[in-house]
């Protein structure tokens, strides 16, 4: 009799529509586009080797990538970024502009701390490197008949799902081992709202505001920390996707709005992975329905 | 696959940071109502004293907090390098003539506040110190 394999396997290895791959290709790739796309990489480039602080891979250079270096991982990570979203040769531009983001971004982790804006949208493209992201909804496969649903088109959208909640849940696993409950009720929030406030040049009005009314600071506080402890019952709730977006959603615009860190790529990382694409479209009638097996 | 989601899942467990793979330690750690915070000065030649406004200048001088923090774990010639780089920086970007630089670490009471800002000063404390032309630096 052959052995049935563990559910959480099955439930990795099931199978899937090669236009959900398409759709993480795309809008995974896109973000990426947009975020190799600023100015910082080049102002980064001339930082003097006396204040270079490299994490990680960084440590094999004795200092930032020159100028010139940067410019042109920049241009090519751009370059390869859009050729992947659009479906050109996926299978070397996809590739191809993870390794200049990953190299460009790490510039941006190398003075002093370790910079987490674009980590899950660099986390949740490795799934993609190796995987027929290009088979549907590109340019590569508008001669060819669309493929049915399969394994090779399941395994990457679950994987980079998994690692989409699981970096939400790490994220408040951290908070509960290194905080417990003092995380939500002692005054912590408040504090990190005053500090930030107090960073910037104008006194931030909506950050004082939670700030200087402790039971809104808890709440805040403990929604935070419920929603990131949750994100893994996504993955066994798929249709609960929209909450869980929603969610990230206004915590990032609410970090955003509260202390001016920007982590649009976590927004938009969630959205591209989670949501089921191909049924918005079918729903919203501009796409084709899958030849499924 | 395998191994990347067991280096993911050990990273995230155990808070090893190995970027891109992460402990995800985002503001894991309790904030309380005393902080401290670094500001590096530079004085002319007739002692005044005028703040280095890094959020101004180019993005590879923003890391200057993290840099101030870790100065005490420095060797002295490289905190002496660290110095000079402000100093030059301050002279091309900001057009100041630069005697010296000091870093000052600033302890911060949040509480209580009136205006939207704490009220009570900030604890100034010299950190460390250089001149542009001394070779010998402070403390």
């Amino acid at each position: 009799m052959r052995r049935r394999e563990p559910a959480p396997i099955r439930w990795l290895f099931a199978t899937g529509d090669p236009r959900r791959l398409a759709a993480l290709r795309i809008g995974l790739c896109a973000t990426l586009a947009v975020r190799l796309g600023r100015d910082i990489f080049v102002e980064l480039a001339d930082q003097p080797s006396e204040l270079f602080r490299p994490l990680s891979f960084m440590r094999l250079l004795p200092a930032m990538p020159s100028r010139g270096v940067a410019l042109t991982f920049q241009i090519v990570g751009i370059a390869a970024a859009v050729f992947a979203t659009v479906g050109l040769r996926s299978r070397l531009t996809l590739p191809v502009a993870w390794a200049c983001g990953v190299l460009l971004i790490g510039m941006a982790t190398s003075l002093g701390k370790v910079v987490h804006n674009d980590v899950l949208l660099l986390l949740a493209m490795v799934p993609l490197l190796v995987a027929p992201t290009g088979d549907a909804w590109s340019l590569d496969a508008l001669r060819r008949e669309p493929p049915g649903s399969s394994v090779r088109y399941g395994w990457p959208v679950r994987t980079a799902a998994l690692v989409v909640a699981g970096s939400y849940f790490f994220t408040g696993f951290a908070k509960v081992v290194f905080s417990g409950p003092a995380w939500f009720a002692s005054d912590n929030l408040r504090f990190a709202l005053y500090a930030s406030s107090d960073a910037q040049s104008v006194p931030n009005a909506i950050g004082l505001f939670v700030a200087g009314r402790p039971w809104l600071a808890h709440a805040v506080a403990a929604g935070v920390l419920v929603l990131e402890l949750a994100f893994l019952i996504v993955l066994w709730r798929p249709r609960w996707a929209w909450a869980f977006v929603l969610g990230a959603a206004v915590l990032h615009l609410g970090i955003w709005t509260t202390m001016h860190l920007d982590y649009s790529a976590w927004i938009a990382t969630v959205a591209v992975v989670l949501l089921d694409w191909p049924r918005i479209v079918d729903r919203l009638g501009t796409g084709s329905r899958p030849v499924l097996a | 696959m395998g191994a990347f989601l067991t280096a993911f899942v050990i990273c995230g467990l155990f808070g090893v940071e190995a970027w891109p793979l992460s402990g995800f330690r985002l503001f894991s750690h309790v904030r309380t109502v005393d902080r401290a915070t670094f500001v590096a000065v530079t004085v002319d030649a007739d002692g005044i004293e005028d703040p280095i406004p890094f959020k101004r200048l180019p993005a590879a001088y923003r890391g200057f907090g993290f840099v101030a923090r870790a100065l005490p774990s420095l060797s002295p010639a490289d905190r002496l390098a660290a110095c000079r780089v402000w100093a030059d920086v301050a002279e091309l970007e900001l057009g100041r003539h630069v005697a010296e630089v000091r870093v000052y670490r600033l302890d911060i009471t949040l509480l209580p506040r009136a205006g939207g800002r704490a009220v009570s000063q900030p604890v100034r404390t010299l950190a460390y110190g250089c001149t542009v032309d001394d070779p010998d630096a402070s403390p």
